[in-house]
Parts: structure tokens; sequence; C-alpha cells
């Protein structure tokens, strides 16, 4: 076979997969986002006409609305206190050398690696002895346990970035360590910061099986969607799911607006 | 002592493993112009960093002003400093970089704004105030550091190699900049560079270091023409180094015998001596003629030329004498008659007084 | 000089070099960094840290009536280990697990090849935020999606239907398990993937093209030995995520057969068997920290031969 042409088959097969994994990854989405305005009651082909009746229906639903204003605090809380932790974490890593600095990193950074559903029973077992479960403040405390990685992870990628002269050339100038830290470092990372609050702010109001163990009747809108999908079919499902999807998209785009992370400068710079 | 503005007393720098600043002592004066200079890794910067509180001495004391900085934390110090990577912060604007020491000081809105902007057109950055950092050429950079570092008034300005990133265009009109600004506030400048060009154009004194130690203080033409030892003479660069014998005195010169020949030198500067010795003749204190003319002067040697090296209209011949290199500074209108082709043979001549005796090592 | 030395003070060592924390350079008052790990620490500790360290107590206590009771017994350890649906589904999620990590990779590698080097920037650019959005957004709503569409009923049967053809039976088998996990592990593996394909110096490619490498020798020779190490991150990560996964096969398979994390599930909702849970939590955890560990191990220890040579 002639170099070119094989050449031309194999762009063609990239091309190809890629378009597929595209399709792959975007199926599921607009398959929820079309079928939320489908009159059907069961979602299929053909399609039974426009209609707004499963949004209105969400709307009138109030387990769904306190769901949803659990999720709402829940994520807010979740964002702010771990992009406190998340910050705090990285700056010290950029910052100090210690004896069990390995063992410090680790365990800010492990959590989301652990599967949900041992960490939510883990959880949920620890916490029961504490008296602390059953509530919304519990699910932010454990959220903040898995999305303080993510955080740290943002900003210290940001403080790689921070000249090590910066902080030095704040005391010469008249600032003490302490108003340093709030007048150059919380600055600089300002991007970062911002980012980590809405990735945070994403993992929470993704989180389901953690917010439904240690929970209890407190649900936040993804256990709302659980429960409902091991119900029976309900069109209502599609409405809520397209409102949670572009919640969390939007989340998701705004940290990646603000983060530093782009599709590698080194490829980028011969091409 | 007395009137020392600044000293450093037994100062000393240990880090894990590297002993950095070896218990030295140094008086400056107020408002002078003092070079710290030396290779790389010789202690001048982290000197430099001590005197700010930007490290913590392991021994001795440093007294700015009489008054001791032991304890004092580098923020209760007011002794700006402006950084070879210039350090200005990128989230903020020109004016607010300028603001920023003021703001620590808690000093008002109007007023920091009013002393910022004062201070930007007197650099002439009156215009650039509210553009952010990247928009800012190097020399425009340059001047909002220093800005930055004069606008709370200090009686020390800290500068550590300020110029080494800027082409030499724009590094001559900055050290141009630096003196008018030096005589007009009439400061205490301490300047770090590892540039003799710069600390001959700017300094007062020199304080040439090597190995956490002060090898040499003292104006530069005198550090230039006389320096304490061999590590002196070669780092000034353009000095060739004689050794030998001492063979007899001559009232006050004594005789070398050395491998290159026999020499005739002052011995102003130690009143020595038997034994072995060395002596710097620096290279444009030697004259040339052709090694054909026969000539038993004193204080000659006999090269060939190796090559030319061209700066502007000054000229660096190299020699081997005997295999030792000799190098020999002309300006260009000078040496147009003479035929410097690689090889060819020359005598290199200089008056004795113009040898200087190094003092013997202890 | 002698002088000097000889007045020199006793140098004493800095005191902040002693301490627990060292400042990479001083003037910061050791309090600062106390004051910012505690929280951090203090957080990770609790609500992280404790809980596992919890679990693994757990599986040596014992339930009396409904009631969790100290105890030091290995009878749930027994228990569990010999019992034959734990086997089973110890041996089906490892097989599942397994799978998914070799579509995972055989599928993302191409792609992240294609991705970093036959792409405009805009169109990577384009691509990696694709590839972030599912990583952070509504995992079980898009298996629900996967669900309808692969329903007996669902989309892909309608349009076959349609074609005059008989309906499949997608959901339920393996197949609906492997798309949901996919779904799962495709964009993370893909991610790790295209940042180390960025991380490649171009030139190292041009030259070896221009040395006469084909390209096909190019992509074995050069390319896949510099991401080695993040093709062992990305198979181990999916390996992770499929073999603990929870949705994927309550959706896709209705649960039958149950993987680990369903048992888990299971375990806890009916009669409280807290501790029995806890074990097939723990050997999960040791299972996915062995896969781990080996991982880096292999991607590791290629790196210090090529190193050597």
């Amino acid at each position: 076979m002639p170099a070119n042409l094989s050449t031309a088959l194999s762009r063609i097969g990239q091309y190809t997969l890629i378009a597929a994994i595209a399709l792959f990854i975007a199926t599921p989405m607009l398959v929820i986002a079309v079928f939320s305005f489908d009159a059907n009651r069961f979602p299929t082909i053909p399609w039974g006409g426009f209609s707004l009746q499963w949004h209105q229906a969400v709307f009138e639903d109030a387990m769904i609305r306190d769901a949803f204003l659990n999720s709402l605090i829940v994520g807010l809380g979740t964002a702010i206190i771990a992009t406190l932790l998340g910050f705090a974490a990285a700056y010290i890593d950029y910052r100090y050398m210690f004896r069990g600095k390995t063992l410090f990193g680790l365990l800010v950074a492990i959590p989301p690696a652990v599967p949900v559903s041992i960490l939510g029973m883990a959880m949920l077992a620890f916490l029961s002895r504490l008296g602390l479960f059953g509530s919304v403040e519990a699910i932010i405390a454990c959220h903040v346990a898995i999305a303080t990685s993510f955080a740290m992870a943002i900003i210290r990628l940001r403080l790689g970035e921070f000249s090590r002269d910066l902080e030095p050339a704040a005391w010469n100038l008249g600032a003490s360590p302490v108003a340093t830290l709030f007048t150059v470092v919380v600055p600089f990372c300002k991007p970062a910061l911002i980012a980590s609050f809405f990735l945070s702010a994403a993992v929470s109001f993704d989180e389901f099986l953690i917010a439904w163990f240690v929970g209890g009747v407190n649900e936040t809108l993804p256990v709302r969607i659980l429960n409902l999908l091991q119900g029976q079919v309900n069109p209502k499902i599609n409405a809520i799911g397209t409102i949670v999807l572009i919640i969390s998209v939007l989340l998701v785009l705004v940290a990646q607006r603000f983060t530093s992370v782009r599709a590698g400068k080194a490829a980028s710079s011969s091409s | 002592m007395s009137d020392a503005f600044v000293t450093l007393d037994h100062l000393d720098k240990r880090y894990a493993g590297h002993h950095a600043v070896k218990g030295i002592n140094l008086d400056i004066k107020s408002g002078e112009f003092i070079a710290l200079m030396g290779p790389s890794g010789c202690g001048k910067s982290t000197t430099l960093r001590l005197l700010a509180g930007l490290d913590e001495p392991t021994g001795g004391d440093i007294r700015i002003g009489g008054r001791s900085m032991s304890g004092i934390p580098a923020f209760q110090r007011d002794t700006p400093m402006v950084w070879q990577s210039l350090a200005l912060f990128p989230f903020l604007s020109v004016v607010e970089n300028v603001e920023f020491p003021l703001r620590m000081k808690k000093i008002g809105k109007i007023e920091r704004r009013k002393r910022a902007m004062e201070w930007l057109e007197r650099l002439g950055l009156g215009t650039m105030a509210e553009r952010g950092i990247s928009q800012l050429s190097g020399g425009q950079r340059q001047r909002v550091a220093i800005a930055r570092s004069l606008v709370t008034q200090p009686s020390i300005l800290l500068l550590d190699e300020p110029l080494s990133a800027l082409d030499a265009h724009l590094r001559v009109r900055m050290q141009t900049e630096l003196s008018r600004l030096h005589k007009e506030l009439g400061i205490t400048f301490v300047y770090v560079t590892h540039a003799q060009s710069e600390a001959f154009a700017l300094a007062d004194r020199i304080v040439l270091m090597n190995d956490g130690t002060i090898q040499q203080t003292g104006r530069p033409q005198d550090v230039y023409r006389e320096p304490a030892n061999a590590f002196v003479a070669e780092f000034m660069g353009m000095n060739n180094i004689v050794s030998g014998n001492v063979a007899g005195h001559e009232g006050t010169d004594v005789r070398i015998d050395g491998p290159l020949g026999r020499f005739t030198v002052p011995a102003k500067s130690s009143p020595t001596s038997e034994g072995k010795v060395s002596f710097v003749i620096a290279a444009d204190r030697v004259t040339l003629s052709d090694a054909a003319k026969d000539g038993g002067a004193a204080n000659r040697v006999t090269g060939n030329v190796i090559g030319i090296e061209f700066v502007g209209s000054t000229q660096t011949i190299f020699f081997d004498v005997d295999g030792q290199e000799f190098r020999v500074q002309k300006q260009q209108h000078e040496i147009d008659a003479l035929d410097l082709t690689p090889g060819r043979r020359f005598d290199l001549n200089w008056q004795p007084q113009h040898a200087w005796l190094l003092p013997q090592a202890a | 000089m002698t002088d000097i030395e000889a007045s020199m003070p006793p140098v004493k060592a800095p005191a902040t070099e002693r301490g627990l924390f060292r400042a990479r350079y001083t003037a910061s008052p050791a309090t600062m960094p106390v004051m910012l790990g505690l929280p951090v620490l203090a957080w990770q500790l609790v609500f992280f840290a404790a809980p596992l360290v919890f679990l693994i107590v757990v599986t040596f206590w014992k339930v009396r009536s409904f009631r969790l009771e100290p105890d030091f017994s290995f009878d749930n350890w027994t228990k569990i280990i010999f019992s034959v649906p734990f086997q089973r589904a110890l041996a089906y999620t490892g097989e599942v697990a397994v799978l998914c990590t070799a579509l995972t990779l055989i599928v993302a590698l191409p792609a992240a090849y294609t991705i970093s080097f036959r792409l405009s920037q805009k169109l990577r650019d384009l691509a990696i935020t694709f590839l972030i959005v599912p990583v952070f957004s509504s995992y079980m709503l898009r298996i629900y999606a996967w669900q309808i569409v692969l329903s007996p009923d669902g989309i892909v049967n309608s349009l076959i239907r349609m074609a005059g053809l008989d309906g499949l039976p997608l959901l339920g088998g393996q197949f609906a398990l492997q798309v949901g996990l996919l779904t799962l592990t495709l964009p993370v593996a893909i991610l790790i993937l295209v940042l180390a394909f960025s991380g490649i110096d171009r030139n190292l490619v041009e030259a070896a093209e221009n040395l006469g490498c084909r390209r096909s020798k190019v992509i074995l020779h050069v390319l896949m030995p510099s991401i080695r190490n993040a093709t062992f991150l990305a198979g181990s990560t999916a390996f992770l995520m499929s073999f603990g996964d929870y949705i994927s096969p309550l959706f896709m398979t209705g649960s039958k057969p149950p993987t680990l994390s369903i048992l888990i599930v299971d375990t806890v909702k009916s009669g409280s068997q807290w501790p029995r849970a806890s074990v097939i939590g723990v050997i999960m955890l040791a299972i996915l920290a062995l896969v781990f560990l080996l991982a880096n191990f292999l991607g590791r220890d290629r790196k210090i031969q090529a190193g050597g040579k």
C-alpha cells in the first residue's frame, strides 16, 4: 500500500475515533436535555411533542425544592471551606519543608481516589459514633474532605508560578508575614481560588453516595434523583437532570476558565 | 567607627553545609555609595539579605544608625531593596506597586496616591501609572522597582544586581539615573554587583568579597591599581601577575628574580621581604616595542602575539610569555602602526613605579 | 584575617532549622505554618483518615441485637472470605475492572495521541474542556441516560425496529456495564495521557523523523517510552474507578450479578451488618492499594533502566 494512502487512512481513522468519543461523551447529556422537553412519559423515539410540563412539575415538587436548597447549602459550604483549606495546604506545600510533608500531602490528595461506596460507609460508621451524622453539616464536612484535594491541586499549580522573591520583597517593603499572605499571596492566587471554589462546588453538587450515607433524611438533589431513579420511571427525572446538568457544567466551565491548565504549552510551541 | 551609619560587626552566616559569610567587619558612612563585589557565591548577596533582615545571621551583629538589627524582622527595618528579578507584584498596577509600602504603613489613600505619583513623575513614568506591570518595558519596570523602594524616603537603599537583566545600552542609562538619584537624595546606597564597570561607574567605595570574606575595600581606582592580593588582582581583570624571588633591595625598591626575568618593583605596599613574591603590572601600563631591537633593561619581557580582542576603541592584545599569558591594553590609534599578526615577537616594557608588589600571604 | 577569625563568636545553628517547620526563607513566625496547617490536618484526620481507620477496627467488632459492640474477633473476616457470594462478586468485579481498564487504554491511547498531535491548538483546548466537564458533572445522570438509550424500548432499539429488525437485549449485560464504566473512565484516562503527551518535547519527535524514523517507529520508540508512567497511571486510575463504581452496575445490569460496591451497600442496608461490609471495604482498599503500588513500581522500574543505559 502506498505510504500516502496508508497515512490518509490512518488520519481518517484517528479523526473518526475522536468524533466517536465526542459522540459517546455528548450523547447522555443531550438525551437528558432533549427528552426533558418530551411530552411522553417514557423517553424514546418517536418524540412525543414539545412540552414544559415536566419542568413545571419539578418546580412544584416540594421535596425537589428542599433537596435543591440542601444542595445549594452543601455546595456553597463545601466550596468555601474546601477553598480555604486547599489554599492553606497548597501554601504550606509551596513554602515549607517539614518532617511528614509527604504524609500531609497524601492525607489531602488521596480522598478522591477512595471509592465513595467505601468512604461513605466508613464516614457514616465513624460520624454516627460521634453523633455527627444525619445533618447537612455532616455532608459538608465529608464533601470538604474530598474537594480539598482538587482545591489544593489547582492552587498549588498557580503557586508554582509564584516567584520566590515576591514574599521577601513584600516583607522588605514593610509587610508582616501575615499581611504578605493577604496582600500578596492571596491576590496572586485569586484566579486559582475562584477556580477551586467553583470546582469544589461542582464536586459537592455532583456527589450522591456520601450524601446519601451521612445525610440521613436531608436529601441533596443528586440523592433525590437517585431515590427517584430507584422508583418507577418518572419523567420529572429528565427535567431535574437538565437543571442539574446545566448547573454542574456551568460550574466546571467557570472553574476551568480560571485555571492555567491549557492543552500543553510544550506541544503548542512548535506548531 | 563613630561616623559609621551602617556597621557590620563580625557578621557571620552559615547554612547547612555552607559557610556563606565568615565574620566580616565593615563600616559604611551615611550617604556613601558602596558596591559589594565578587564572584558568584562569594557572600555578597547573602550580606545584602542579612542587611535587609531576609536572612538571620548566625553570628555577629548589624547596626544601622547605631541601632542593633538583631531580632528585628525584615518588615520593621526600612531597608528597601531593588531585586535582581525586580519582584514587582504582577497583580497590581504600576502606581499600586509604588503605593504598596505606603499601604503597609497605613498611610491614607489620597496621601499615598499623591506620593506614589510624585515618584512616578520624578522617574518619568507619570503616564504609565494605571498600566499593568506586563505592559512595561524592561527599563520602565526597573524604574517602578526603584520608585517603590524610595517612596518611603528611606535612609538606605539596597540594590541586588539591579541592572543585570538589562541590555548594555539601557544599563548605562540606568547607571546615570542611579548616580543622579544618589546625589539628589544623599542617602546610603549598598549595591551588589559582579560587574566591575557598574561598580567603577557608581561607587564611592568598593568592597571586594571572596569565599565569605572581605578581600579589600577602597576607592575603585585604588583597588584596581593597588590590589591587596592575587585574588583581587585577578578579579579586577586587566592585570598581569609576575612571580619571583627577592634578590635584593635598592633603596625603596625590591629586585626580583623570576623565570620571566629580572625586575625592579617599588616596595611601598609592603616593607618586606625575603623569598617568593608576586607583583602586578596593569595591562594598560605596558608599552610594546619590536623584539628585534636589543635592550637589556629591567622590567621587560618578550612574548609572541596570541590574539587580539576588540572592545570599542580599546584593544586587548594577548601574548604568550614563556607559557604565561600577558595582556596588554591599548587604544586603537596607539597600535595602528604595529603588525600584530599572531606569532610576532614583541618586547613588553613598563615603568618600575607602575608595578605593584602584592603583600605576601601570611 | 586571622584576627577576625579568632574573634569570631561561636557559631550556633539557626533555631529555625531545628524546628519541625523549616521555612525556605526565614523572617516568618513559626506560628503561621501551624495556624495554616492545623485546620487542614485536623479536618482530613477527622473526616477522612479516622473513618478509614475505624473501618478497619469495625471489622473485628460484633453485632449483637442490631447494635455494634467492640470485640476482637476474626469472625467477620472468615465469614466474608469463605462466603461464596463474596468470592463470586470479587471475581466478577475484578474481571469487569480488568476488562474496563483494557478497553479504556485501547481507546484512550490513540485518542490522546490524535488530540495531542493532530488537532489544532484551538480544537485541542476545546477537546480538553470537553473531557474535563464530564469528569466533574453528573455521572449518575449520564448513566441514567445510557439506561434510557439502551433499554428494551429505548432509543437504540426504536431505531433498530424502525429499520425493520428485532430489538436487541442491550441492557443488563457486560456490554451495557462497560458502556457505563467507560463513561466514567475514558475522559480521565484521555486527560492524563494528553497531559503526558503535551510534556514531550516536539523537537525530539521531529528529530527522530528527520533521522528517517517512520511515524509508527517514532510512536513505538520515542512516544510510548516517554508516556510509560502516564499510561500506568491512566490504567490504574481506570481500574480504581471501575473496581469501586456503584452506579453503573446498579443501573446498567440491575445489580445482577452484584459487584463488591453493590454488596457493601446491600450489606449495610439490609440488617446493619456493618462489620462484614467493612471487611469487604477493607479488602477492596487493599486490592486498590496493591494495584496502585504495582503500577507505580512497573512505571518507575523501566525509567531507571532507561536512565542507566
